[in-house]
């Protein structure tokens, strides 16, 4: 009659482990395809802003940021994402053409305020330019710079020298004619 | 076996003259434009003559361009054929009206409602022309219609007006303001007709009886709808219902957002469903597009759809368990607990447990993890065995057969008249699959059955959905032995969608029936119009005839059997 | 000594020593019969919880949970007190005072268990009346009033409905149980509930299988348990007689459907599995009655809490129906075997 129903919960009473995961004691073993935070590769982005084209929600600005090699280009920006707006559906990931945002696991993103919850380059970011990376880029930037004056300050010169000796070659030339014409004047 | 050229040439020959373009889409789907006079009586023609009894629905396109309205007309058949006749009806923009359906189909009372509301189409000889899914402050403004400037102002809070009403009731109204009226948002004068309360309270009788109200705010609802029910004692003699307290504008947001932007957007209709949404809507754009996945994307379509199934059923069922029992009814624990281990499954595909966006145009985003095949094989056997009990336990159980036969029948005719589709027709035994009738990926390779059952009452209702749960198990095996390796995304998915312009309706069997979605495209790269037309639209409907006469118990056993999603109604 | 002092002043002045005892003794009931209760609820929450595949409260407290019911207590205290508008305020206020004043009514002729002092068996009860099966049987359907005061004065459709459907089970099923209290009172010639257990050579259920059957059933009723709560039935009218209280008026509602719960589980355990006889355990024989007694009492409501958990909510007119065409004539049949066995055989 109804005995089935009894046995059923009696039986997972006695056989039946707790199906409860005690929360943050123990966190679940996500799958690798999990789509949680963004993990952006700084050093392989172009900045072209295609994943805040795409964005369903308009959470992706894109905003400067120093330890992204700006020395390669002095207006390159990085995206930032909004997480009070964001849904987490995946569209920006397959959008990017340098195949640099990919989604972690992490999912536990909650804040005080909502500024707290918008995620700069700096907080996503794998692969960011640390000090002396910087310092050394500069510094070969510099070097790089100097370099190109020195060589373009030689190209100058030996312009400089080549086009004087051609002219004093020429006057040579002409005065030496002049000097000829004078000879078989007289 | 009728084909859509058939069809179109008897139709041709009845009624010269009429059909005024014609198109055989692919997939038996014959499109043509008939005279706007005539459409009752092409529709009534082809009832009657050629089985087409299923009214799906009707779409309304506001083409500003050309000074036009269009409404489409989706017509099919429960099983005698497999043909939809898609038929447009065009009427001009400045005095819009076409004549309605609701003599010859009696499920085309909320389809025609919600376009009356929407666009401002007067639908001449419909009964109860009242808003459906706006409130009465929107009245008139017909939000679907392109030059529509939107509700500027976002002063209504301090603007609200205060009322009291006879039986001490507190009201609120918002009075428009003059810029709005003189922006065109807001009409100065809104059309007259009795408010919900009003119509209600014109049914009640006698002195014993009285309004319960059973929603929007209750527990009984999966979603908030308003279901009153007039009681005599504990008898239910008249039930009211009214949608369209989660309406949050989908359609037209699609239509502001681009093809590709539109998919975590189409998720959200439904969200146990989200799978099978996603697939409707990135069928019609594929269809639009003229490109077609290949043949491992379609498989893992498949697989994924059928353990979606898997779980929305064992959630639905669990669901109306707590309805019948109390919320601590064990049952519907441990189907929650086997629905974890499937809800598993498909995040190791997709990456997340509920909006999915995992399909895409010409093919899907991920591919199958290593030892997917192993892991759902054992996720399978377990539910399989879990389910077996579930049944017997349902069977033997005598308090469960006692509050669930004979409640809520629906007969064949009437399921059929009532236009639901899904579990509850196919448990008053009409086999109508879209798997079947209409087949799509590869549906028509897979061997399967169509499970029904004869009774037609809740019962019934809950044992086809157990019974699909096997068969779902049984295709996602055969799918898993014939996948071939391959791609998963067409080759020549263009990066800027822009599909040329035209129009697609594509239909898929969601977990509560006939889903459809119907994208019409202008050549730009958003669409012009997204139409989707979701099953549990017809359970509501279908849901006040049903209640007549019940124990106010059995309001909730009777509702809870149909396993509404409200998300899916508003959209 | 003391004893001897109290047994003399027994004999003096009875009058005084009934009063007094009366007075201490309410007092002590008064207060552990509400933290019973959260015991009860307590019992409930874990019991269930394991049933289901997952723990109960196990957080507060430790990790049993047990000061769980503490901080809903404080909860319940803490929360504004709101008196709807239109509710007939003088019967909204009183019914939870009517619903905790059944329950004092009941505990206070109930015998809680007994000790053996000098080799006699005290049973410890507050008031010892002759009639006190009978009498309890009648106070425990002062919870109907109660009931029906809540549903009424809430001015509510919802708490009506559970109003007439609390008043409609209670009229069914009180009858089948009446009857079957008699038939046990015939069984030990007595209706004192003290002598129904010391009558108990063997128990009761064995004696009269089918009476212990139908007052079970009745007795699962009466509490309004699952799978007869259709007064409180969430699904369909929200809270039944209580859907518009809240705060202490909610807790003390609350408490008194556990706290009939405990009371009804003693009944069920006096009068049919032979209250607390038992063989003596030999170290601890001074409560040894006592753990016999908190055994079965405790076997009985892990009983009920297992029924709660797995069957499902009957309508109400199959209530009325079962109570009225299946138990009133099985009760019949009862009294009659009552009847055969109890004078013929005894």
């Amino acid at each position: 009659m109804v005995l089935k129903n009894l046995k059923m919960t009696l039986k997972r009473s006695i056989s039946g482990v707790e199906v409860t995961r005690l929360y943050p004691e123990k966190i679940m073993d996500l799958p690798d395809a999990e789509r949680g935070v963004h993990v952006l590769d700084i050093r392989k982005c172009i900045g072209c802003g295609a994943c805040a084209r795409i964005c369903p929600n308009d959470c992706i600005e894109l905003v400067p940021y120093a330890r992204g090699n700006p020395l390669k280009n002095k207006k390159l920006q990085y995206p930032q994402i909004d997480y009070g707006r964001c849904m987490f559906c995946g569209l920006c990931v397959d959008d990017c053409p340098a195949n640099c945002l990919t989604m972690s696991k992490v999912f536990e993103i909650a804040g005080w305020n909502r500024d707290d919850i918008i995620y700069g380059p700096e907080d996503i970011a794998v692969g960011q330019y640390t000090d002396q990376e910087l310092a050394e880029l500069a510094e070969e930037a510099r070097k790089a710079e100097e370099e190109k004056k020195r060589k373009a300050a030689e190209a100058a010169k030996a312009k400089k020298a080549k086009a004087a000796k051609a002219k004093a070659a020429e006057e040579g030339e002409k005065g030496s004619g002049e000097k000829a014409a004078k000879k078989k004047a007289e | 076996m009728t084909t859509a050229n058939d069809v179109l040439s008897a139709l041709q020959s009845a009624f010269p003259g009429t059909v005024e373009e014609a198109k055989i889409g692919p997939e038996r789907q014959l499109w043509a434009t008939i005279k706007p006079d005539k459409i009752v009586d092409v529709c009534k023609y082809l009832r009657d003559n050629h089985n087409f009894d299923h009214y799906s629905g009707a779409a309304g396109v506001d083409r500003i361009d050309e000074g036009l309205f269009e409404v489409t007309e989706l017509l099919a058949s429960h099983g005698a054929h497999q043909v939809v006749a898609l038929l447009k009806v065009k009427t001009p923009r400045d005095s819009p009206s076409v004549k309605s359906l609701t003599g010859l189909y009696w499920n085309a009372n909320w389809y025609e409602r919600e376009i009356w509301e929407m666009l401002g189409i007067n639908f001449e000889g419909h009964p109860e022309l009242y808003p459906l899914l706006l409130s009465d402050e929107l009245m008139g403004v017909w939000p679907w219609r392109k030059d529509y400037k939107g509700y500027p102002d976002y002063t209504t809070a301090e603007r609200a007006i205060e009322m009291v009403t006879s039986e001490g009731y507190t009201e609120y109204s918002i009075p428009p303001t003059e810029a709005e009226i003189k922006a065109g948002a807001v009409p100065a004068e809104r059309p007259k007709y009795p408010s919900f309360r009003e119509r209600e309270e014109m049914e009640i009788k006698g002195e014993s009886e009285m309004i319960l109200h059973m929603g929007p705010q209750h527990a009984v609802v999966p979603g908030p709808f308003l279901l009153d029910i007039l009681v005599d004692g504990e008898r239910v003699k008249k039930a009211f219902l009214d949608v369209g307290y989660i309406h949050k504008g989908i359609e037209k947001i699609m239509e502001n957002r681009t093809y590709m932007q539109g998919i975590p957007i189409t998720d959200r209709l439904c969200y146990m469903a989200s799978l099978t949404n996603n697939e409707a809507y990135c069928g019609a754009v594929e269809r639009l597009l003229g490109i077609e996945a290949p043949e491992r994307a379609q498989y893992i379509r498949m697989i994924l759809e059928e353990l979606s199934r898997i779980q929305s059923h064992l959630l639905g069922t669990g669901e109306f368990l707590t309805l019948i029992g109390s919320a601590v009814f064990s049952p519907f624990l441990y189907m929650i607990i086997d629905r974890e281990d499937v809800l598993s499954c498909i995040e190791s595909v997709t990456g997340a447990r509920i909006n999915h966006s995992f399909v895409r145009f010409g093919g899907v985003r991920n591919d199958l993890p290593d030892g997917f095949k192993d892991m759902t094989l054992d996720v399978l056997k377990m539910v399989r065995q879990k389910t077996e009990e579930y049944k017997e336990l349902f069977l033997s159980d005598s308090i469960y057969r006692k509050r669930m036969e004979g409640v809520g029948v629906l007969s064949q005719s009437e399921a059929r008249r009532l236009g639901v589709s899904g579990p509850p027709l196919r448990a008053s035994d009409t086999p109508y699959d879209m798997r079947r009738d209409d087949p799509y990926l590869l549906y028509k390779d897979m061997d399967f059955e169509v499970i029904t059952r004869k009774e037609g009452d809740s019962k019934a209702r809950v044992e086809v959905r157990l019974d699909e749960i096997f068969e779902s198990c049984y295709i996602i095996e055969q799918c898993l032995d014939q996948i071939p390796s391959g791609p998963i995304m067409a080759d020549k998915v263009p990066k800027r969608i822009k599909p040329d312009p035209g129009e697609a309706y594509y239909r898929v069997e969601d977990h509560r029936g006939e889903m459809g979605f119907f994208v019409v495209s202008d050549g730009s790269d958003k669409p012009a119009k997204v139409k989707a037309r979701g099953p549990v639209y017809a359970y509501f409907q279908a849901l006040p005839p049903l209640l007549e006469g019940v124990y106010i118990a059995d309001v909730v056993a009777i509702a809870g059997s149909m396993d509404a999603c409200t998300s899916e109604v508003d959209r | 000594m003391v004893l001897s002092a109290i047994t003399e002043f027994a004999a003096q002045e009875p009058k005084l020593y009934a009063f007094i005892i009366g007075l201490v003794g309410a007092a002590i009931l008064a207060s552990v019969i509400n933290v019973a209760a959260m015991a009860v609820v307590w019992l409930e929450r874990k019991v269930m919880g394991d049933l289901q595949g997952r723990y109960g409260p196990n957080r507060v407290g430790g990790r049993w949970g047990i000061l769980q019911l503490g901080a809903d207590a404080v909860k319940l205290f803490t929360k504004e007190d709101v008196i709807p508008r239109g509710a007939d305020k003088p019967v909204y206020v009183w019914a939870p005072i009517v619903a905790s004043a059944t329950t004092m009514l009941v505990a206070g002729a109930m015998p809680f268990g007994a000790v053996i002092i000098d080799g006699k068996e005290i049973p410890l009860v507050v008031a010892n009346m002759d009639i006190s099966a009978f009498y309890v049987e009648a106070a425990l359907s002062i919870m109907a009033i109660s009931a029906f005061m809540a549903g009424w004065s809430s001015n509510n459709k919802y708490s009506m409905l559970g109003a007439f459907r609390g008043i409609a089970r209670m009229i069914a099923y009180e009858v089948p149980m009446g009857i079957c209290v008699i038939s046990v009172a015939i069984m030990a010639h007595s209706l004192n509930l003290v002598e129904i257990v010391q009558a108990q050579d063997i128990w009761f259920a064995i004696a009269q299988p089918l009476g212990f059957v139908i007052f079970a059933i009745a007795l699962i009723t009466d509490l309004g348990r699952m799978p007869f709560d259709q007064t409180e039935a969430e699904e369909e009218i929200i809270a039944g007689y209580n859907t518009e209280y809240s705060g202490i008026r909610f807790g003390l509602l609350y408490f008194q459907e556990y706290n009939v719960m405990l009371l009804g589980s003693i009944l069920l355990v006096l009068l049919y599995l032979g209250g607390w006889n038992g063989p003596v355990i030999p170290v601890i024989s001074f409560i040894s009655p006592m753990i016999w007694f908190f055994m079965k009492v405790l076997i009985v409501l892990v009983a009920l809490i297992w029924v709660r958990v797995s069957l499902l909510r009957f309508r109400i007119d199959q209530v009325t129906d079962l109570g009225w065409k299946i138990l009133l004539p099985l009760s019949m049949v009862n009294l009659a075997w009552a009847v055969v066995v109890g004078l013929y055989f005894a």
